[in-house]
Order: structure tokens, then C-alpha cells, then sequence
């Protein structure tokens, strides 16, 4: 059975970019247009991993992860940041919130692909 | 003249100290010049806010306010432009990737074969497996002319036993005849005996009557063999002919299915030839869109800088405004403006370009694990 991947991103085409690298490789995804459209699509839906964008409007992906992890059945579902940021200081905002990997964009969906394999076993 | 090793070296070596120190120096000449570049720049906006502070040029004021909303309107509209035509192309993208999956998952399938990657029920599986049955009804075809061969050998067998059964009614024949001769001297004996041999001589009539019917009988019996045995010569005949037909006949099944076969195995290897190219052709494909998808990702970077120019214009909008509605100008701060600008940014481009350095190519795909 697919493993299912959320991608939250307020760009619409980014999502389907992420889409079309992660379907090709067999995995199911669900997509959010922020971190709380994410929140509301996340419960009850058995989520393997997340791949998250920073700087989204009504609740960017720092706040996202955090209000994730507080989720118990979602604690300790991997988060990947995926965004333009590449400040030090960003992404140790990012890994304190509990993400597990610093995504800078554009990604090669190659590597992309081989992140989320390290994370979760395809 | 002579050549010596080491005044090469040092020259080489001074060549290097002097050319690294002309790339330093280059440096930091490029470097002030653009420290230069942006201190004049914040000292032109500081003048220029100095002098318009409380009093606000209201013309300018009013083209700003004219203005900056539509700089503002155009910019996100080529943004949302943007980036909805970049978001219908990976939609097409998505669906020429389904397509082209699809379109090499049903080729292969077609194509089958022993391959591991190959659908089962393939092409080339399901001619294997034709050719394995033709081949046994040929098989079938042909153990039933052996066994009517043999069958024709035992009717052969019937042959000799009517010819025994010929030679058998010739004696019988033989018999009659030379019981007549001895019937017809016992009758002539009687005649010669008289009165007293006229018993022997009925006797003698009556023998003589049943050898003539031991010789038709006899007859009778030879002419059935020689039908019996015309039909057996006929029947043999004709079933040689049949066997005969019947060996050409899977002689040719044989050749005909063997052609068919060669046929079918010509189309099927290049079914699966052109199965492997369009494989190929697949990957290629694979890999131009995966470039294809990097591309695509910058819009996203546009998007969001884009974003943010709109929202400063934004900002400066409704500060001009403020001017317009109070009628008093407060002074803009340029440094506080540019540093609360600066935070806004998301790439290390627009970090760059704020500090004046032209944008180097973002390159990306940068990982940390944590």
C-alpha cells in the first residue's frame, strides 16, 4: 500500500511540482495551501510524512510543526522543511520546532526524493 | 642561453603573489565601490526625506498616490499571472507524466516476455505457449497416420489369408473333379455288373451329383475369395492414398504453423524492440522533466519577491495616504524603512541585491538532515 505524503505550500504550483516527484515515485499525497489548511486536513488521515513550506500567510510552517507535534498520534510523523530560506538562523528555528530535514528550493527531485527515503522507507 | 629551474620557480611564484594580490585588490575596490554605491544611495534618500519632511511636495503626493496602487495592482497581477500559468503547466506536466507512464506500463505489458519488468501474459509468452499447443496437435496429428499405417499393415495381413483361402477352394475343386472320374468308373463298373450292380450304380449317381456340387461349391468359394480380396486390394488402395494425404497434410500443418510462428515472433520482437525504445525514450523523458520541474520552481522565488515588492509599494501607498489625509508628511526613516524591508526577504538573491551586489543564480537543492 502507497505511504501518504501532506505537502503544505501557499503555492499552488509548487505543490504540484512536489505532486509530480512524489507520485512518480508511488507515494500518495494530500495537499494544503498553509499551515492550517494542513492542521485541518491532517486529522484522522494516516500521514507517513510532511513536507512543509516556511513562509505561508494564516500560519506559516515554523508554527505549523508546533502545533503538529503537539498532536499525539503525529508526534513523531517526519517533517521536512522545503522552502527559499537558507538562514542559519531559520533553519535552526526549524529543527527546534521539530523538523528533520532543511529542504532549500529549488530541489532536484531526485534528492528530494532520496531525503524522504532516508526519512521514511518508500 | 641557459635555463635555470629555479629562477623559473621564482619567477612563477612572484607571477602568483602578483596576480594574487591584483585579485585582492580587485575585490576590495569592487567591494568599497559597492559600500560606496549603497551609502549614497541611503544618503540620497536621507536628503531627499530631509527636505520633504512637513513639507511634502502635494503634487508629488498625489502622483504617488495615483500611482503606487497601480504599480502595486500590476505587479501582484503579473505575480498571480504567473503563477497561475505555472501551475496549469505542471498540471499538464502531471498529466503527460501519467500519460507517458501509462502509455510504456500497456507497451510493456503487450510486449511481455521472460523480463522481470515484462507483464506476464505478454506477446512473446503468449506465442510461446501457441506454439507449445500447435506443436502438440501436429504431434496428435501425426500419431494418428502411424496408426493408421498400421492398421493398413494388418489389412495387408488379411490379403494372404484369402489367398490361402483361393488355394483351399482350388483343391476343393481338385477333390470334386477326381471324385467324378471315380464316380463315373464306378458307374461304368455297375453297368458291367448288371442286374446285381444296379445299386451300386444309383450309388455311383449320386456320388458323382456331389462332386459336382463340391466343384461348384469349390468355385463359388474361389470366386468370394478373389472379391474378398479385390476389396481388401481396393480398401488398401485407398487408405494408402489417405495416409499418404494425411503425411502431406501435417507436413504442411507443420510448415504453415512454423511460418505463422517465424511471423508472429517477427512482429513480436519488434513489438518488443520498440517497447525498449519507447522505454528508453521514457527515461529520457523522465529526466527532461525532472529538469523540467527544477525550472518550475522558480516561479516561486519570483512570486515571493514579487510578493514583497508589492507589499512595500503597499506600505509606501498608505503612508502617502496618511500624508494626503493629515496634510502633514512625517518623516520616513530610510534606513528603519530598508532594514524592515530587508526582513522581510526570503532569498539569498534579494539579500544580495540589498547589500548592491547584482543576484548570483540561486543553485538550490541544498539539504541539512537534522
Amino acid at each position: 500500500m502507497a505511504k501518504t505524503i501532506m505537502v503544505v505550500d501557499d503555492s499552488a504550483s509548487l505543490r504540484q511540482v512536489v505532486s509530480i516527484a512524489l507520485k512518480g515515485a508511488g507515494f500518495d499525497v494530500i495537499e494544503a495551501c498553509d499551515g492550517k489548511d494542513g492542521l485541518s486536513k491532517i486529522n484522522g488521515q494516516k500521514i507517513h510524512l510532511i513536507i512543509s513550506d516556511v513562509n505561508m500567510p494564516n500560519m506559516d510552517g515554523i508554527t505549523f510543526v508546533q502545533e503538529v507535534k503537539k498532536l499525539a498520534n503525529y508526534k513523531f510523523t517526519p517533517i521536512i522543511m522545503l522552502t527559499t530560506e537558507s538562514q542559519e538562523a531559520k533553519k535552526q528555528a526549524g529543527q527546534a520546532a521539530g523538523a528533520k530535514a532543511w529542504v532549500v528550493k529549488p530541489f532536484q527531485p531526485a534528492q528530494m526524493l532520496a531525503a524522504v527515503s532516508k526519512l521514511i522507507m518508500p | 642561453m641557459e635555463f635555470n629551474a629555479s629562477e623559473g620557480l621564482t619567477m612563477d611564484a612572484v607571477l602568483g603573489i602578483l596576480i594574487f594580490v591584483c585579485g585582492a585588490a580587485c575585490g576590495w575596490v569592487a567591494h568599497r565601490f559597492r559600500e560606496s554605491r549603497r551609502a549614497a544611495m541611503l544618503e540620497r534618500v536621507r536628503e531627499t526625506s530631509m527636505r520633504g519632511a512637513g513639507n511634502c511636495s502635494p503634487h508629488l503626493d498625489t502622483v504617488c498616490a495615483s500611482v503606487l496602487p497601480i504599480w502595486s495592482l500590476q505587479v501582484e497581477t503579473g505575480r498571480a499571472q504567473t503563477e497561475d500559468a505555472v501551475t496549469a503547466l505542471a498540471v499538464r506536466f502531471s498529466g503527460l507524466v501519467e500519460k507517458l507512464e501509462t502509455a510504456v506500463s500497456a507497451s510493456q505489458s503487450t510486449a511481455g516476455g521472460n523480463g522481470a519488468k515484462q507483464g506476464q501474459d505478454g506477446l512473446v509468452d503468449l506465442l510461446e505457449t501457441s506454439q507449445r499447443d500447435l506443436g502438440s496437435i501436429i504431434d496428435s496429428l501425426r500419431e494418428s497416420t502411424i496408426s493408421k499405417q498400421n492398421l493398413l499393415r494388418e489389412v495387408d495381413q488379411l490379403a494372404l489369408f484369402t489367398g490361402e483361402l483361393k488355394q483351399m477352394a482350388a483343391e476343393v475343386g481338385s477333390i470334386a473333379m477326381q471324385t467324378n472320374l471315380l464316380a463315373l468308373n464306378a458307374a461304368i463298373e455297375a453297368a458291367r455288373a448288371g442286374e446285381a450292380g444296379r445299386g451300386f450304380a444309383v450309388v455311383a449317381d449320386e456320388v458323382r451329383k456331389l462332386s459336382t456340387l463340391s466343384a461348384e461349391t469349390g468355385k463359388r468359394i474361389s470366386q468370394g475369395a478373389e472379391q474378398v480380396n479385390a476389396a481388401i486390394a481396393s480398401a488398401v488402395a485407398a487408405s494408402e492414398q489417405s495416409v499418404t494425404r494425411d503425411t502431406e497434410s501435417v507436413t504442411h500443418s507443420e510448415a504453415v504453423i512454423g511460418q505463422v510462428v517465424e511471423r508472429f515472433h517477427g512482429v513480436a520482437s519488434r513489438l518488443t524492440a520498440s517497447s525498449s525504445i519507447l522505454n528508453e525514450a521514457s527515461m529520457g523523458i523522465r529526466d527532461e522533466i525532472s529538469d523540467v520541474l527544477v525550472s518550475l520552481q522558480f516561479q516561486d522565488r519570483v512570486s515571493q519577491i514579487l510578493s514583497h515588492i508589492r507589499d512595500d509599494i503597499r506600505k509606501f501607498e498608505a503612508h502617502v495616504n496618511e500624508c494626503l489625509n493629515t496634510g502633514q508628511c512625517a518623516p520616513i526613516d530610510a534606513e528603519a524603512w530598508l532594514d524592515e524591508l530587508s526582513k522581510t526577504y526570503t532569498t539569498t538573491e534579494q539579500r544580495e541585491m540589498h547589500g548592491g551586489a547584482s543576484a548570483s543564480q540561486s543553485s538550490g537543492s541544498e539539504i541539512t538532515f537534522f
